[in-house]
């Protein structure tokens, strides 16, 4: 009797939801449009590496003078798709310097997705952030090298063959800090007192035109070169790791495809996750930016490489 | 015959119980509310006097105890964080005009009579609005910074803030945030901020807004004083300082150059909402 009381009190509920009609999810399909014209930079690297086999499409934007933005798509020479960004910084036209970005637009570690980074750093900022990449690799939000942001050392590392980005005070020239190596390639400490904006990538991917090797696989990765004459900055995403979309890209075959762009010395950034490029929207320039490259998931950047325009 | 009549009365018994016990109208009632009318106002203390012998005080509104017992860091009603109050934001409601109001100290024995009054000012205390009511000194110099307090609600990822200088023996303060850790040793200094600077003894800040992504390190020091380790007068880092859509008075209490627990130098959080 108490069981049967016990029932009746707590009887069935009547506010749950129905799920006797199945809801069929519906999938963005993923269709190519059909472009039989390549731009001048593909054909470019087409005729100097063979990564690219089968060629499905581009799309170029011109996001502010001297800044172009491509979207390239293709079959590699391993029969995997492939989806890639490119941001070709021409510097006779841009005329761009380089601000280290910092979550919040803070000194403490944290990470923040790429464009609401770009939005908080642009308070401040000494020109418009027109485009911008992931920086360091880190450890709970703690990037793995130096760190300057105008002339603040937030974090320094000892380390002289992990590839920095920065700009020396007084200066608007973008480069390259430390070398891959002391012996070979003999090069003085980074000394961070005459720094105003540093950030470290992973790896050389380029030195001086000539290439390292690794072992690291398939990955979403980014990387950003410089030309020999240091007129053409490259910023490149690769997207991964996508089924069917795009399945990233080697450490070896990002090297090579830096060198085909036309760098002369290159780094990769931070791969994975937090692999992040975005530009400014054209049609907001003040206000927003685009992330334009795609991972699983994306994760928050521990710092960012901005490129300003005064 | 009679033993089975009274098992069947507690079988009954029970199931009217349950029968009861799964009504879907049961969380209605709320209680007496004694809701804000125009002739009322809300009021809560911060005690921030420091006493080498933590001594007890009391407060009186028009000769009438509206605290208990309550020794230096020690808001009321509620409390914060760093002090020794709960995490909670109660207010006292008060009748709007002009209040008495003395900070006394109990004899030992509590007979209801002061043993001293420290401090007797009025404060003209406004219908319908809010007010924290800073007790900083010792003493003869024991005083009271009456401040109106504004309930405005920071964005989501936000929480809000005003910081006020209670300290008596440091002209003005300048207040920082840099990276977290409890440890004196593990502080940063290549990673605070300037928040808000000379803050002179008894200001109050404008208020301001900070973005809660990462648990941070409170520090002050003296106005102008170098960004080290040495010249940090207090610090704290918790996460319950920086709590989402919190409002806070932060405050700077003590004695700078004390060490004991009781007279050395706090940066706390006191919940406004």
């Amino acid at each position: 009797m108490l069981a049967l009381l016990s029932l009746y009190s707590c009887k069935e509920r009547d506010d749950y939801p129905s799920f006797d009609e199945p809801v069929e999810e519906v999938v963005d399909q993923d269709v190519l449009p059909e472009d039989n014209q390549k731009t001048a930079l593909v054909e470019r690297i087409m005729g100097k590496t063979n990564y690219i086999k089968t060629f499905q499409m581009d799309t170029t934007q011109s996001v502010a003078p001297g800044f172009e933005y491509y979207h390239l798509r293709f079959i590699s020479k391993d029969d995997v798709p492939i989806s890639l960004h490119i941001v070709e910084i021409d510097q006779t036209k841009a005329k761009a310097t380089m601000q280290s970005l910092s979550p919040y637009n803070d000194y403490l570690y944290s990470a923040q997705l790429l464009p609401e980074m770009i939005e908080f750093n642009q308070q401040g900022a000494s020109g418009n952030i027109i485009a911008a990449m992931s920086g360091d690799v880190a450890t709970s939000n703690v990037p793995s090298g130096s760190y300057v942001k105008f002339g603040r050392v937030i974090k320094s590392s000892n380390d002289r063959t992990k590839p920095y980005l920065g700009v020396k005070k007084g200066s608007d020239k973008i480069e390259f800090f430390n070398t891959p190596d002391t012996l070979l390639y003999p090069k003085p400490p980074i000394d961070l007192t005459q720094v105003k904006h540093l950030i470290g990538g992973s790896n050389f991917l380029l030195y001086q035109g000539n290439q390292g090797t690794g072992s690291a696989p398939l990955a979403a990765r980014g990387a950003i070169g410089i030309s020999q004459d240091e007129s053409k900055i490259y910023l490149v995403s690769v997207d991964g790791v996508l089924a069917d979309y795009s399945v990233g890209i080697t450490y070896d075959d990002l090297g090579t495809f830096m060198k085909a762009l036309g760098c002369y010395t290159a780094m990769e950034n931070g791969a994975g996750n937090t692999n992040s490029l975005a530009v400014v929207d054209i049609l907001n320039p003040e206000l927003a930016w685009i992330q334009k490259n795609r991972v699983s998931i994306f994760s928050g950047a521990s710092n960012a490489i901005g490129f300003v325009v005064k | 015959m009679k033993k089975y009549w009274f098992i069947g009365l507690f079988f009954c018994l029970i199931s009217a119980s349950f029968i009861s016990s799964c009504s879907k109208d049961k969380i209605q009632d709320f209680g007496d509310v004694e809701f804000l009318d125009e002739n009322k106002a809300i009021v809560k203390i911060n005690m921030a006097s420091a006493y080498s012998d933590d001594r007890y005080m009391v407060v009186k509104f028009n000769e009438v105890r509206v605290t208990p017992w309550i020794r230096g860091r020690e808001p009321y009603p509620g409390g914060g964080y760093n002090t020794r109050g709960p995490s909670s934001s109660e207010f006292l409601l008060v009748d709007a005009g002009n209040i008495n109001v003395k900070i006394t100290v109990p004899k030992s024995t509590d007979d209801g009579t002061d043993s001293l009054v420290l401090y007797t000012t009025s404060i003209d205390v406004k219908a319908g609005s809010r007010y924290t009511l800073h007790v900083t000194d010792t003493a003869a110099n024991t005083k009271i910074i009456p401040v109106e307090e504004t309930f405005a609600l920071p964005d989501s990822s936000y929480s809000s803030y005003r910081f006020v200088h209670l300290m008596p023996n440091v002209e003005a303060i300048d207040l920082y945030y840099g990276f977290y850790s409890t440890s004196a040793a593990g502080q940063r200094p290549d990673q605070d901020s300037l928040v808000m600077s000379n803050i002179k003894y008894g200001e109050v800040s404008p208020t301001f807004l900070i973005n809660r992504s990462v648990t941070r390190t409170w520090k002050i020091r003296p106005a102008g004083a170098a960004v080290s380790n040495e010249t940090v007068l207090a610090y704290y880092a918790n996460a319950g300082s920086t709590l989402n859509q919190r409002q806070y008075n932060a405050y700077a209490m003590g004695w700078a150059g004390q060490t004991s627990a009781f007279m050395k130098p706090y940066i706390s959080f006191m919940l406004v909402r």
